[in-house]
């Protein structure tokens, strides 16, 4: 009779299925916290969010002070050479000419 | 699907603030380049001397800077913007801003003539402010940290420039003098005439100043 009883409490055992979720639960927050993990490393190795914010406040900077985009320009006639910043104002002589507007 | 819910709801709401700080300051950039520039017209137009050109600048600059005090911290510390007040003289000036310019680009040429010698313009003139982005640069993003390693270029220098025209002090010292009338004038501002010099000859506006009646006098377009 015990020996019939520990046999039936075995199967039972391995039939018991309590628990499944909670593992699967771990397993799941194991790959997501892994997966966030990576992939914030990425951005911050990356400086993704810097380069989100630095990238136009740099050209609303330049041209808030300087009236250009840019960071440098080229001039035209007598200065066509790189100019900087300055030296790209709108105001500037080196910007007095306006035949090719596409290298302002 | 809780957690679920929750991750999805952060990264939203993590997001939208990260957008709403990006396109504010941006906004925000617009106003302040409308204080400046509204303050820079303010300076431009004639007045009584040059003093007055300046003041005028400095009341418009601060009643706009008090208007919008949330964007401006108007002289006081605000959390998200800050520009500075008329007293802080390394960040705001008004007239010539060639020397402001200079310590952010040392290219700055402030004859800006054409060629070496050539005609010397004055295209430097104007107001110049700040703004200091305290809303990005002070923005720390959880797991991801601050946005930025260099917070000193988000305070940077916006910059109206608007040719002053002449005061009425400056159009009576360049009519007036005590020993001529003309004097300043052909020394200072129009090339003398080669007639001018000749005794023989008169121009006809000489004829024309010389009338019993002496309703003609002098002029030209220089702004006066």
């Amino acid at each position: 009779m015990n020996a019939y009883r520990g046999k039936r409490k075995s199967k039972l055992s391995l039939r018991n299925e309590r628990g499944q979720f909670a593992i699967e639960a771990v397993l799941l927050m194991a790959l997501l916290i892994g997966t966030f993990m990576f992939v914030t490393g990425i951005v911050k190795k990356q400086n993704m969010i810097g380069r989100l914010f630095e990238k136009p406040v740099k050209s609303i900077r330049n041209m808030t002070g300087f009236g250009t985009f840019r960071e440098s320009c080229e001039g035209l006639g007598a200065n066509k050479k790189k100019q900087n910043l300055s030296q790209c104002h709108p105001n500037s002589i080196s910007r007095a000419l306006s035949s090719d507007p596409s290298k302002l | 699907m809780t957690a679920e819910f929750l991750f999805a709801f952060t990264m939203v709401i993590g997001s939208g603030i990260l957008i709403f700080a990006l396109t504010f300051a941006l906004t925000t950039v617009e106003i302040a380049q409308y204080i400046v520039w509204s303050s820079a017209r303010a300076h431009a137009v004639g007045n009584k001397d040059t003093d007055s050109s300046v003041k005028a600048a400095e009341t418009k600059y601060s009643n706009l800077t008090a208007a919008f005090p949330l964007l401006t911290g108007n002289g006081s510390d605000s959390p998200w913007f800050k520009m500075p007040a008329i007293t802080e003289k390394n960040k705001f000036f008004v007239g010539d801003i060639s020397d402001m310019i200079k310590k952010k680009d040392s290219a700055i040429d402030k004859a800006n003539a054409a060629e070496n010698g050539g005609e010397v313009r004055h295209p430097w003139i104007g107001v110049e402010s700040s703004i200091e982005l305290k809303l990005l640069s002070g923005l720390n993003i959880p797991f991801l940290g601050k946005i930025t390693k260099t917070p000193e270029e988000f305070d940077f220098p916006i910059r109206g420039i608007l040719f002053r025209h002449p005061s009425m002090q400056e159009c009576q010292d360049f009519f007036q003098n005590n020993s001529s009338p003309t004097s300043n004038k052909f020394s200072q501002g129009v090339k003398v005439m080669p007639e001018e010099n000749n005794s023989m000859q008169s121009t006809k506006w000489k004829d024309l100043s010389s009338d019993a009646d002496g309703a003609y006098s002098a002029n030209e377009d220089n702004g006066c």
